[in-house]
């Protein structure tokens, strides 16, 4: 075997190498067979030297990490025509497409589907959840914030429509025709009611009357339940948002401390690293990457303390609603006083309200006597 | 020689040869047959791994008797995994040694 004949062969054996490092490898051995002419041998002795070409190919490729069988496996299958290769990825490709086409649609489908009836039976169960609160609630007498009498809050309602106000006695009537003579007044009164109802028919109930109790022993007795019912589940909610509060703290405090040990063991490495690489060692590189772990680790640690959930939520919350009652009392007891006040501040307008209201006839009819005997 | 011990000790040769001198191709394997007799063709996969694996960077230099060589040198993680090779070997041979040592005496004995 001649020089050219044995290059060309290890060249084709070793065709799985990238092109530059074939190309290096091919001139490193014509070099060695040229040097080896030069000093008097043949071509034929050189390569006999060399030893069987499988087994020198085999130790090239090894020195690559490359499996023998693999290269000889891929150059067999190079033998394939780059057209047919072509027509067998363009038919892969085009069955590819089509199979994720139709499992697109499907997928598609089949998640609007499912997301459709998550919503309905969401609203199923929410609307049975409510049933029982809403019967309760129609069982509910409120006190009226203007005139004090109870009622049912359908009662209520009817009994403040200017239109629907049906007293046998005759006297609520006579009342609305003298606050009819202050059309202003009427006017403010009619949209209050209706804004009223219609807070009331979406369910919020921060109107200014009041539930004082329930129509009859069993309302009663599923009022005293319901209230029950709301403590129990207060309770329940505030254990279960403790327990939460404590996982959520126990796990960044875990995430801190282990990224505060790891910084302090990073820190520990650097100070090995750094003696090591004044001894000539060549570990600058590793010496930079564990000094920016330290940077990481510390960094980390205090971001997840940052995560802590605390208590204190709530004060901020209070002194940002009520800022001018937090300067002027220094003291913690004094503000929390001040916001105990605003949150009763209802009741004491509803008596100020009571108060303001317009006469009863009686009153009426002795102011206008006073009136008169003034005006005489 | 056994082709296993060979191949066995073969990098520690070659590493030692280059940390002596920077060597081309053909030189080095000149200089391996010195000590162990090797099959030539085997020297220039192992100068490829040890380059791969970053313990020898290549450079070339203009020859006088013909196209530019491509010499080897030895890098500063090359001379530690010397080190190591060397502490292997001495282990191994010492050991080796010793318990050769040892059935000899014992068979004397």
């Amino acid at each position: 075997m001649g020089k050219n004949e044995f290059l060309s062969e290890l060249e084709k054996s070793l065709s799985v190498l990238q092109e530059d490092e074939l190309r290096d490898i091919i001139s490193e051995y014509e070099q060695h067979i040229d040097i080896k002419v030069e000093k008097g041998l043949t071509e034929e002795e050189v390569i006999a030297d060399f030893g069987s070409l499988s087994e020198l190919t085999g130790e090239i490729l090894e020195a690559y990490h490359v499996r023998v069988d693999y290269a000889a496996g891929r150059g067999k299958s190079r033998k394939k025509s780059s057209k047919v290769l072509g027509q067998e990825s363009s038919e892969n490709l085009q069955k590819l497409r089509e199979m994720g086409e139709k499992g697109g649609t499907t997928l598609k489908s089949g998640v609007k589907g499912a997301g459709a009836w998550m919503v309905r039976t969401v609203v199923w169960v929410w609307r049975q959840a409510c049933r029982p609160f809403i019967w309760l609630r129609s069982q509910a007498v409120f006190q009226s914030p203007e005139s004090g009498e109870c009622g049912t809050e359908e009662e209520e309602i009817i009994k403040r429509l200017p239109g629907l106000e049906a007293d046998p006695t005759g006297q609520d009537t006579g009342t609305a025709a003298q606050r009819g003579g202050d059309a202003s007044h009427r006017t403010r009164e009619d949209a209050r009611i209706s804004r009223d109802m219609q807070r009331r028919r979406t369910g919020s109930m921060t109107g200014n009357a009041v539930v004082i109790g329930s129509r009859g022993f069993a309302g009663r007795g599923f009022h005293s339940l319901c209230r029950g019912i709301r403590k129990m589940i207060q309770w329940a909610a505030d254990i279960a948002l403790w327990g939460i509060r404590l996982i959520w703290n126990g796990c960044w405090i875990m995430f801190s401390v282990f990224a505060a040990g790891f910084g302090l063991f990073s820190l520990f490495a650097m100070g090995l690293l750094m003696v090591l690489l004044t001894q000539g060692y060549p570990l600058a590189g590793v010496t930079i990457g564990c000094a920016g772990l330290v940077c990481c680790m510390f960094s980390a640690a205090g971001l997840g303390m940052t995560f802590l959930w605390r208590r204190r939520a709530g004060k901020a919350a209070a002194s940002k609603r009520f800022p001018e009652e937090n300067a002027l009392n220094e003291s913690g007891k004094a503000g929390q006083e001040s916001i105990r006040r605003r949150i009763h501040r209802p009741e004491r307008v509803m008596k100020a309200r009571r108060k303001e209201a317009p006469a009863g006839p009686e009153e009426f009819a002795i102011q206008q006597r006073e009136g008169d005997g003034q005006d005489a | 020689m056994n082709a296993q011990f060979k191949k066995g000790v073969l990098e520690l040769i070659v590493l030692e040869s280059v940390r002596q001198r920077d060597m081309y191709g053909y030189e080095l394997v000149e200089e391996v047959s010195k000590v162990v007799n090797v099959n030539e063709g085997t020297i220039y996969p192992l100068l490829k791994r040890l380059t791969n694996e970053h313990y020898f960077e290549t450079y070339l230099r203009e020859s006088t008797e013909g196209p530019p060589r491509k010499y080897y040198h030895v890098t500063a993680a090359g001379i530690l995994y010397r080190d190591s090779l060397e502490k292997e070997w001495m282990e191994l041979s010492e050991r080796v040694w010793k318990f050769l040592k040892q059935n000899i005496s014992d068979e004397g004995g």
